[in-house]
């Protein structure tokens, strides 16, 4: 603040020497000691030398970027563009440095970012991690098998089965490849709309990796060489009553396996238990849903008779079973995206391969449900 | 080389840049006011879009001064009471400069527009191609407009096959110097947002943004062009690093303060803009960087941090010390 001050002093306008501008931010230091945030100026005047240097850098590298040259015209022009006089003499402090200021020396540095640019910001992330490890290992006591199928590296798509009126499977999927697979990897997944702008709860999971469920998404993803993890079923394997829990329902229309065809990416078969029972769900009540952003207004035991509370999941067990990628997709070409009958296919065989896993993970969760 | 608008932001930056190109031999100004960048080069028309009859005026300025590359970027860069007027500058301004442009044979147009007209919707992708349709944004006459501006051009564009037409669409421009909805909005001690919700916002760093302008004058690339800077904040870091304490008000709640505000002339945007605050809109550059050449030299985190860094000083109120 006070370096940019004695910046705006007229006359005193640096062009690209970074070691002046040092020299003047330390003197605002000492001339004004009091009132100034002690480390900031310094750390501040320190990276602008070597920022400067990488703008230099930069522009000698790409033949787009504008060279600094242009960019101090730039500035004088800004210095001439401004009318409000307290404007005016901002900009007349204005150099290049203000404007590769500390957000760039920062962000070109360290490679600091608030979020990426799917919205996972590491810091919530981290600040999340207890409570996921006391979900992942006491509240779900998640069990994982077959988690060295994922490779270590490179796309991955992970073609999942869904269920439970809030997304935990992918949440605790997404802990499970971050705790037990061997190269630590971070798993995308993709919610559904309802809940990605469920108030609170959407920004939450935005912040700690999930993506709103939508092909351009999901190729973004997987074009970045992320691993990605997607629930077929939809709004279909959240909405099945009690009864019906555990029971597959369709695929989509097979986009993921156009996708994962496309992009020539391995498509990984997982089966999750435990889902299904953390909100035993007793009855979809459709009416006034729609005005509330919701496919239908879950009934539970415990929902909505105990208000918020009935929110909080049953501490069901989970098991979760990764299977092989799925074989025969690398003879297909990206071309085989386009035929409808391969899609449909490829996608009866994952849809197959996700219920076996499914089946096996139930029954190496036992009897014991909850306990 | 003609520039209309050459007193709004972008213009002014394009003014200046296009005095220190030595390839530029002659700049016309088309405006109701001077350019405060006008340099030797510069002859400036005054030029009131909004009257009737203006269209004339236009093209035998542009015959006189024989002009093969346009710039239009007579837009308002946030939205206004003054809705009609607006329109009349925006929609009718626009229906006058291609028209004027159809009687005397450009080379080049370059338009400026918002990525507004995509819109916050909830199931934008979280980065949207210049393919996907421009569903604008439900209920603002200021998207409105824009939208029927861009729709002009692209017929002005199947019109006049021989003129090369690039349409930029701009996200929102933040910096240090940059004075819009968005900046005065940070401005503000407490700054509201939608309680629950916290979309991604992507910004245009001032000097990407006049450089992406400039690019497009120099380059021939017909079409239209995403301009942002790089990366994505979410609204609650945005208001953060703007060194700001946010306000969450619910939805609704804010929707209805937000018409009483703006009714009340105390608020920089009308409540259609509250969507912006709950939904995402965020492009993709790509295209730009691809066919345009435009690789963005700072980020959206850099916008805000330089806005922050330019709006302390204007309020400790430093710069009146030299004067």
């Amino acid at each position: 603040m006070t370096e940019r001050g004695a910046r705006a002093r007229p006359g005193a306008r640096a062009k690209t020497k970074a070691g002046e501008s040092r020299t003047r931010a330390k003197a605002a230091v000492r001339t004004t000691g009091a009132a100034v945030p002690k480390a900031a100026p310094r750390a501040r005047a320190r990276s602008r030398g070597a920022v400067a240097e990488q703008v230099v850098e930069e522009a000698a590298s790409s033949p787009s970027a504008e060279p600094p040259a242009e960019a101090a015209v730039l500035l004088e022009e800004v210095a001439n563009a401004v009318s409000s006089p307290a404007a005016e003499l901002l900009a007349q402090g204005l150099d290049e440095e203000l404007f590769s200021g500390a957000g760039h020396a920062i962000s070109a540095q360290s490679g600091f970012a608030a979020v990426d640019d799917f919205g996972l910001s590491p810091a919530t992330h981290a600040r999340m991690q207890p409570v996921l490890d006391w979900l992942y290992t006491k509240y779900f006591r998640v069990q994982v098998a077959g988690i060295e199928n994922i490779p270590a590296d490179g796309p991955v798509l992970l073609v999942c089965n869904h269920g439970g009126a809030l997304p935990w499977d992918g949440l605790m999927l997404a802990t499970a490849v971050a705790r037990e697979h061997a190269a630590r990897r971070s798993l995308r997944w993709l919610v559904e709309d309802f809940a990605f702008h469920a108030p609170f709860l959407g920004a939450m999971l935005n912040r700690i990796g999930a993506v709103r469920a939508c092909p351009e998404n999901a190729t973004r993803l997987l074009a970045e060489g992320h691993a990605l993890a997607v629930f077929p079923e939809g709004i279909q394997g959240i909405g099945k009553t009690y009864k019906d829990r555990y029971r597959l329902q369709r695929f989509g229309r097979g986009g993921h396996v156009k996708l994962a065809l496309r992009l020539g990416v391995p498509l990984i078969p997982v089966g999750i238990a435990g889902s299904d029972d953390t909100y035993p769900l007793l009855y979809k009540v459709r009416a006034f849903s729609k005005s509330l952003g919701l496919p239908f207004i879950p009934v539970t035991p415990t929902f909505p008779m105990l208000g918020p509370v009935g929110l909080a999941p049953l501490p069901s067990r989970f098991h979760i079973e990764i299977g092989a990628p799925l074989e025969g997709l690398s003879e297909l070409t990206p071309a085989a995206a386009d035929d409808t009958l391969v899609v449909h296919d490829v996608n009866d065989r994952v849809r197959r391969a996700v219920a076996q896993l499914l089946e096996r993970a139930l029954a190496a969760r036992g009897a014991h449900v909850y306990r | 080389m003609a520039v209309t608008g050459a007193s709004t932001f972008l213009g002014k930056r394009l003014v200046g840049l296009l005095e220190e190109d030595p390839a530029v031999r002659r700049i016309v100004v088309l405006d109701v006011k001077g350019s405060s960048a006008a340099g030797p080069k510069t002859v400036y028309y005054e030029v009131d879009l909004t009257q009737p009859g203006v269209e004339s005026r236009l093209s035998e300025i542009l015959h006189a001064e024989n002009v093969d590359t346009l710039a239009h970027l007579a837009f308002a860069a946030s939205p206004t009471q003054a809705t009609a007027w607006a329109h009349e500058l925006e929609s009718v301004g626009t229906m006058n400069v291609l028209a004027a442009c159809r009687r005397k044979p450009i080379r080049k147009l370059v338009v400026s527009s918002t990525v507004l007209v995509y819109g916050p919707h909830p199931d934008n992708p979280n980065f949207i191609s210049e393919k996907r349709a421009t569903r604008g944004l439900h209920g603002s006459d200021f998207v409105a407009d824009k939208l029927d501006v861009e729709a002009q051009v692209q017929r002005f564009a199947a019109e006049a096959p021989a003129c090369c037409v690039s349409v930029l669409r701009f996200a929102t421009i933040l910096g240090p110097t940059v004075d819009n909805y968005v900046a005065r909005w940070l401005s503000r001690r407490l700054v509201p947002t939608v309680m629950g919700h916290d979309p991604l916002v992507q910004l245009a760093h001032e000097a990407d943004a006049a450089a992406a302008l400039k690019l497009a004058v120099d380059r021939d690339a017909p079409g239209v062009f995403n301009i942002a800077s790089r990366g994505v904040v979410p609204v609650s870091a945005l208001v953060k690093l703007a060194g700001r304490i946010a306000l969450p008000i619910p939805y609704r709640m804010y929707r209805q303060l937000a018409g009483l505000f703006w009714v009340a002339q105390l608020s920089e945007a009308p409540p259609s803009f509250v969507a912006a605050l709950r939904y995402l809109c965020v492009v993709d550059g790509s295209e730009a960087a691809k066919r345009l050449g435009f690789r963005p030299r700072y980020s959206t985190q850099d916008a805000v941090l330089d806005f922050e860094g330019a709006l302390r000083v204007r309020e400790a109120r430093l710069l009146h010390e030299g004067a």
